[in-house]
């Protein structure tokens, strides 16, 4: 199956900095694609590029298999939708006649679905009140709600959630979710906020520096992101020595403290520490976090 | 393009520069009209017609085309909305030359707005043009013609600088120079070659005193060739020519006024292709 979006060697430049640096990636259809980096690594400069408001200085990238500089490019742009930063609203029209004026650019014949896209994003009820009123939340979902006028089957999302509040959060998470899952809407999502991201991405892409680091699947991801035991004990040293005898992989953390890379039968390593006068404190399983293996793929000294 | 015309238009519709621009235009025109037909009840010696005060509303359209395009077009680049329209596919040439269709209209419609009452309220209340209806008709096609150079101008500085108040503010001044140019060069025109000082003589009489060359004065030769060129050529001029009913040749101005809205749009067109957007 063709994908949404494929990059290739894709280079943007502004005066001496080099904000996208022959960045490649793929976007498959029916994915939530987490696209996580830093500020400033080259997030919005893609989005902006596959969007058209600017042009690449070298490489290209395809949209439904349309290349870039094909002249089919603006039809294939009619599948899409996008929210670029801030929401691209009339601040001086209802919810209602914001989304009547996108049908209007998009030259549908009537507004009939106009009622239901504002049901979709919680925005049934706003009346005559003008945009310029909205919270940032309802701001945002309008955005969303113009971006889905053209009934895109993909839509890109950057930074959807900042500056919301933790109700705004979920609300934009369940409507993110809500239009995969209904309506097979391929969805590229921009994000530094990544625990946030973790919650509905199917696919990721770590950008560094303008670069791909990696990209993988949620299950990759799952996998590379190791589990393991947080034992605490009254002598790390004596855990230590029973992890070797085990052959268990592990991190001593302090005198008390030690991760253990390996799924150890718990009540053997409790009984062996007991034997050598070693006290078991606590053990708890934990994953490793989106942000330190994010915080690993790039480098420890910068952080997302 | 008919579908960006159409949404276009409901926003102009909904413009309120335009409608309050449109009342300025209309009240002005009026209140001329009015204040000559008073002043000519009163049996003085000066016989007031139509043509003297019906074409000053000229010298609102540069400023009113700026406001309107700043209103109009500086939401959609400094909110954002014209991304909306890219990123559905439609192409960058059909947004710039949507934007000035919308502008032109709104100037031709403030123009409108202060010929039409202009005309309802003068012709009865001061009877006809005594320039003749032929030479009236080209002067309100050549100020009609100013109007949409006027937007073509504006169009291209909103639609090239993104943030608002920018936009807003660099219309207003570009209006205000050239308004500022064109009174410059009308000076410069109707400069008389000599001034003539007065002296105060022993036993307090005023007195004429030798006249004293003029060093503003242009004699004919290349350089009044040139101011004369500039003061037809620039919208800036023109409007003084409309304002003070001195245009000779509207034919002519309107052949500039053509040059100027094709090199402005073909200049604001390429630059805006290029122009990276936020």
């Amino acid at each position: 199956m063709t994908p949404v979006l494929t990059t290739t060697a894709l280079t943007k430049v502004y005066g001496k900095f080099i904000a996208l640096d022959g960045l490649t990636m793929t976007v498959p259809r029916g994915a939530i694609y987490g696209f996580v980096g830093r500020n400033g690594a080259g997030k919005t400069t893609l989005i902006r590029l596959i969007c058209g408001l600017q042009a690449p200085a070298s490489g290209g990238y395809s949209l439904y298999g349309v290349d870039s500089r094909d002249r089919k490019i603006a039809k294939s742009r009619r599948r899409m939708g996008a929210v670029v930063e801030t929401p691209s609203i009339y601040l001086d029209m209802s919810a209602e006649d914001n989304l009547k004026q996108q049908y209007r650019i998009l030259g549908l014949p009537d507004f009939t679905g106009v009622p239901e896209l504002l049901d979709l994003v919680g925005l049934g009820d706003t009346g005559k009140k003008k945009a310029r009123s909205f919270s940032l939340g309802m701001k945002q979902r309008l955005g969303i709600a113009v971006a889905l006028c053209g009934d895109p089957d993909f839509l890109v999302l950057d930074e959807p959630i900042n500056g919301l509040d933790p109700q705004g959060i979920i609300e934009i998470r369940e409507l993110i979710l809500k239009l995969n899952r209904e309506r097979q809407i391929t969805v590229l999502i921009s994000s530094h906020i990544l625990d946030e991201l973790s919650k509905l991405a199917t696919h990721y892409g770590f950008i560094d520096r303008g670069r791909m680091v990696r990209e993988m699947s949620a299950e990759e991801l799952e996998a590379a992101a190791r589990k393991c035991m947080r034992v605490t004990v009254s002598d790390t040293a004596t855990l230590a020595l029973v992890l070797d005898g085990m052959g268990a992989e592990y991190k001593i953390l302090s005198d008390a403290q030690a991760d253990v890379y390996a799924r150890l039968n718990v009540t053997e390593l409790t009984l062996a520490l007991h034997e050598r006068g070693c006290e078991v404190r606590s053990i708890e399983e934990r994953d490793e976090s989106l942000e330190s293996f994010f915080v690993n793929l790039v480098g420890g000294e910068r952080h997302a | 393009m008919r579908s960006l015309l159409s949404a276009g238009l409901v926003r102009l519709w909904r413009c309120k520069a335009l409608w309050i621009s449109c009342a300025a235009t209309a009240g002005y025109e009026i209140f001329s009209v009015l204040s000559r037909w008073l002043r000519g009840g009163k049996g003085g010696q000066v016989v007031y017609n139509l043509d003297g005060g019906f074409f000053q509303f000229s010298g609102m359209i540069v400023l009113v085309s700026a406001l309107i395009c700043a209103f109009l077009i500086g939401p959609e680049h400094g909110d954002g909305t014209v991304r909306n329209k890219l990123v559905t596919g439609h192409s960058r040439r059909d947004i710039y030359l949507s934007n000035l269709v919308l502008s032109a209209l709104a100037s031709l419609t403030s123009c409108l707005a202060a010929i039409l009452p202009g005309l309802a309220l003068g012709l009865p209340l001061l009877g006809g043009f005594e320039m003749g209806a032929a030479r009236a008709c080209r002067m309100l096609l050549g100020i009609c013609a100013l109007s949409v150079a006027y937007a073509g101008i504006f169009t291209a500085v909103t639609v090239l600088i993104s943030n608002r108040a920018v936009s807003l503010t660099s219309a207003v001044i570009l209006a205000l120079g050239l308004l500022a140019a064109g009174a410059y060069l009308n000076g410069r025109l109707t400069a008389p070659p000599t001034l003539q000082g007065y002296e105060l003589s022993v036993n307090g009489q005023l007195m004429a005193a030798v006249p004293t060359p003029n060093p503003d004065y242009l004699p004919e030769g290349p350089a009044r060739s040139v101011f004369q060129f500039l003061y037809d050529f620039l919208p800036g001029g023109q409007t003084g020519q409309y304002i003070t009913v001195s245009a000779p040749r509207p034919e002519l101005l309107m052949a500039y006024d053509a040059l100027i809205f094709a090199a402005v749009t073909a200049a604001g067109l390429v630059m805006f292709r290029r122009k990276d957007l936020k």
